[in-house]
């Protein structure tokens, strides 16, 4: 680990110098970390993956002369990743947000409303168990956890990453980490527990 | 304590998530309250149903091209930030223009009333001060291109390193790219300049041509996207450009199975009209580029993906290489029409075709 360490604080320096070799080798060695993550983080979509992976290796590159080794480059690109993807939350949130708005108030009265036509949460657990796969339904579970218990589920529980490096990544104290983890296998344990009790 | 309190705890449980002495008070609990204990089973039952989701996942074989192409299309959008905020650039350059009239209009001939002897409005006048070596100003408009440039120049050469350079310089050994320049050694190929196409459609060339830039890779194209024949089929002339995706394709206008190998624009022309993919054409650049167009003809079912594998040049042919992704339900009533358009150097040398 030492060694990888080593090795990488001499790669980045080399980047940083504008050695594109370097820059491709540390995306070799990374790339399936980053992918790894991005591909929990969209729920196991992977063309989104790709794109948020991609977005990260882009990102970095712009940044790579502000790093300045206070995080493993793991670390630091893990971070990237975690932050791209929220913005992408985020603006997907805002889309649908004035989508629903607008196909609203363009019904008239006395029509149905959209969310009468389309539930908004599917069928429950118990129902989709006899349809889908069990772990179709356990990544659509983890799916629809909020962004911030998602992020930290996604760097636990699929990535093994342990709760400091969670904090580091997330910026945020351990403490908080530990609440949103609890939180996050709370809401998954109320919606997989059919499949838990037959289990 | 009470069992309520303890039930923040019991998630953390299950993974080392409780200091030592959390875990010591945990399991005393655990000794007079079965409820807790059946609990944070379960949550250690919930860690085990999603260990499944932490499996490995490979990296798409087309990654590191993708990302060349991303790390290109950066470069080009991060050169022309004007072209990205016209509005924000237009108002500062009114203002930037105004400040420089009144920093100029006291030496010009203007401040006295009298037209300008030189028929150079006076945004001309302001550019060639700014344009002057010797102005105050010109250090800093002459740097900002020029690390832009320099920028740039790495920008290519870390794509070119990713595509080309990676097996040599990668310890851990990630996707080989389909196609390498030292797989295209041959002595009537030109520099291989990583073209390939296929793939769902990217156009490697693109990243490396700037004329066909703008009509192979636009920046959508790092967003992998399925196939859309169809809505290519009928799009209106001129509404949108040529996609990345209509490279490769379900639906094209060739019912029987042929490959074309097209080396004039007039060949491309009655390719075009044949293959009826888009209206749109793309642009070639004749004599340093040719293109080979695999077709399927007809075939049932909806969902193929033609994948291409590798283009070996031997010296006296060179070989495609590609894979057939059947459908999911070849039973279908829709019947599609597979194409890969794949752009290759121009070569006199025969092209074959080889399924694997």
């Amino acid at each position: 680990m030492a060694n990888s360490v080593h090795a990488d604080t001499e790669l980045i320096h080399t980047a940083q110098q504008g050695d594109p070799d370097a820059f491709a080798e540390l995306v070799g060695k990374y790339g399936k970390y980053v992918y790894n993550l991005a591909y929990g983080l969209t729920g196991g979509n992977h063309a989104e993956a790709e794109d948020l992976a991609q977005m990260t290796f882009v990102r970095a590159y712009r940044a790579l002369k502000r790093f300045e080794g206070r995080s493993e480059f793991r670390t630091w690109l893990h971070r990237i990743t975690v932050n791209l993807w929220k913005n992408m939350v985020r603006s997907q949130i805002r889309r649908k947000y004035f989508q629903h708005r607008s196909l609203q108030a363009s019904l008239p009265d006395g029509e149905r409303k959209l969310s009468q036509i389309i539930p908004e949460k599917g069928p429950s657990p118990m129902q989709r168990v006899e349809g889908e796969e069990t772990l179709g339904i356990i990544r659509a579970a983890v799916d629809q956890l909020p962004p911030d218990e998602k992020a930290v589920t996604v760097l636990r529980d699929l990535e093994g990453l342990s709760y400091e490096e969670i904090a580091k990544i997330c910026r945020i104290p351990l403490g908080t980490v530990k609440s949103r983890i609890a939180r996050a296998r709370r809401m998954l344990r109320s919606k997989l527990e059919p499949i838990l009790r037959g289990s | 304590m009470e069992c309520r309190d303890y039930r923040d705890w019991l998630p953390l449980f299950a993974d080392a998530g409780l200091t030592q002495r959390e875990l010591i008070r945990l399991q005393k609990h655990f000794a007079e309250c079965p409820a807790c204990e059946q609990r944070a089973r379960e949550y250690c039952r919930l860690l085990a149903l999603l260990k499944p989701l932490s499996e490995e996942v490979k990296l798409p074989e087309d990654f590191y091209l993708r990302l060349q192409q991303r790390l290109q299309t950066d470069a080009v959008r991060s050169s022309k930030p004007w072209l990205l905020w016209p509005p924000l650039v237009l108002g500062t350059t009114v203002a930037a223009g105004l400040l420089l009239a009144v920093l100029i209009l006291p030496t010009t001939p203007w401040r006295n009333g009298t037209p300008s002897q030189s028929a150079d409005p006076a945004g001309s006048s302001s550019l060639g001060r700014a344009t002057d070596p010797a102005s105050p100003g010109t250090e800093a408009s002459r740097s900002l291109p020029s690390r832009r440039a320099r920028e740039n120049l790495l920008e290519s050469r870390v794509s070119e390193a990713l595509n080309l350079a990676r097996p040599a310089t990668r310890p851990l050994t990630p996707p080989t790219p389909l196609v390498t320049q030292a797989e295209m050694k041959g002595p009537e190929l030109p520099a291989w300049e990583g073209i390939a196409l296929g793939l769902r459609g990217m156009g490697r060339n693109g990243l490396t041509q700037p004329v066909a830039f703008s009509q192979l890779a636009p920046a959508s194209a790092a967003y992998p996207q399925p196939p859309a024949p169809e809505t290519a089929a009928v799009r209106p002339e001129g509404a949108t450009p040529f996609s990345a995706t209509d490279w490769s394709g379900e639906q094209c206008g060739v019912d029987v199975p042929a490959l074309r190998v097209v080396r004039t624009p007039e060949e491309f022309q009655r390719l075009w009209a044949e293959a009826n993919i888009s209206p749109t054409m793309p642009k070639l650049v004749w004599g340093t580029q040719m293109l080979a167009a695999i077709f399927l003809g007809k075939r049932p079912g909806k969902g193929y993906e033609i994948r291409l594998q590798e283009i070996r040049n031997s010296g006296s042919s060179v070989l495609i290489k590609y894979t057939v992704r059947p459908p999911a339900n070849p039973q279908a009533q829709e019947i599609s029409r597979p194409y890969l358009l794949v752009l290759l150097p121009y070569t006199t040398l025969p092209v074959e075709l080889q399924e694997e």
